[in-house]
């Protein structure tokens, strides 16, 4: 059974003012419920995407990577490393925040990624041009899988959050105001028993007195 | 919003062919932890992109500082050219912890 709250006086007032607040943490305790199931569900739908993006992107990465190497050996890593540093910045991303049931994930999106390559042909190898092309390729799916790995964070720690909150209110405090509701039922019970018992008694005595001096 | 890349040579030229500049070539983790270090000052990133070798072996640090990051930047992890073996996927933590059972596939 759990605690009484403390220092609760047991009045007809403080009977009415647990009741209410009783309600309103059950109330508090569906809509949490609720909200816990729809994060849970929305989490699971984000994973298998996660899933599928994720791997293609390893592939795509592990690609791009082999062209890298070969082109690497066909020019050497020096001349490759020049080139890689003339390549203009495309890096360049429009990032808003998107409320997913008061979640704020980041959504994203990659303004401008040329398909062509912005170096001299004479000095590079074709190799280089298709590792390029490959990696400028990926950048779009990397993209989606930041913002999705942003979202399920996130999502991820409203739900323990929620969670937490749901099962406080479980079995902390709505059993604590229902002991608490229980207790002072019994204590105005206990009150008005007794207090009948004294209008008896007092009703007796009168009573027994009337008998005795019908004068007075 | 910028990108940053951080890992090896191969790494940081293969994003930068992909027009990434701001990347941070480390060879060992005192350097990765200063660069990341560094990347923290930045106010104006989306996204940064770690070796999963580096990410691996500052796992405590990168969560850390997962902590008291807000929305933006997102970490990703990314595989390097030659990682084999088996790597503890991130997210699995996450949502082990967030629904209590560990449904990633291995």
């Amino acid at each position: 059974m759990a605690e009484i709250i403390e220092g609760v006086k047991p009045t007809r007032m403080q009977l009415l003012e647990i009741r209410k607040k009783k309600q309103l943490a059950k109330n508090g305790h569906k809509l949490l419920s609720e909200k816990r199931d729809a994060l849970i569900s929305q989490l699971f739908q984000i994973i298998d995407v996660r899933e599928d993006i994720r791997n293609k992107v390893h592939s795509k990465l592990k690609d791009a990577f082999d062209s890298l190497i070969e082109a690497e050996m066909v020019m050497g890593d020096t001349a490759v490393a020049d080139v890689a540093r003339q390549i203009k910045d495309s890096g360049e991303i429009e990032a808003t925040t998107l409320n997913v049931m008061g979640v704020l994930t980041p959504q994203m999106e990659i303004k401008r990624i040329k398909k062509k390559v912005d170096y001299s042909f004479l000095s590079t190898s074709s190799k280089l041009d298709e590792a390029t092309l490959k990696f400028k390729d990926l950048l779009k799916d990397i993209v989606k899988l930041a913002e999705i790995e942003g979202a399920l964070e996130n999502l991820a720690k409203e739900i323990e959050k929620t969670k937490r909150r749901v099962n406080a209110l479980e079995h902390i405090f709505i059993p604590r105001f229902e002991a608490t509701e229980k207790y002072i039922e019994l204590v105005l019970d206990e009150r008005e028993r007794e207090d009948f018992f004294r209008r008896k008694r007092i009703k007796a005595i009168l009573a027994a007195k009337g008998n005795a001096g019908p004068s007075s | 919003m910028k990108i940053v890349a951080i890992g090896d040579k191969n790494f940081v030229v293969g994003f930068q062919l992909a027009g990434i500049k701001i990347v941070y070539e480390v060879s060992n983790l005192e350097d990765a932890k200063h660069s990341i270090d560094e990347v923290k000052k930045f106010k104006d990133l989306a996204i940064i992109i770690i070796q999963r070798d580096i990410s691996q072996k500052l796992k405590d640090y990168i969560a850390e500082w997962k902590k008291e990051k807000d929305i933006y930047p997102v970490i990703l992890e990314l595989p390097g050219f030659h990682e084999k073996g088996v790597y503890e996927d991130p997210m699995r933590e996450v949502i082990k912890r967030a629904i209590g059972i560990d449904i990633l596939k291995r």
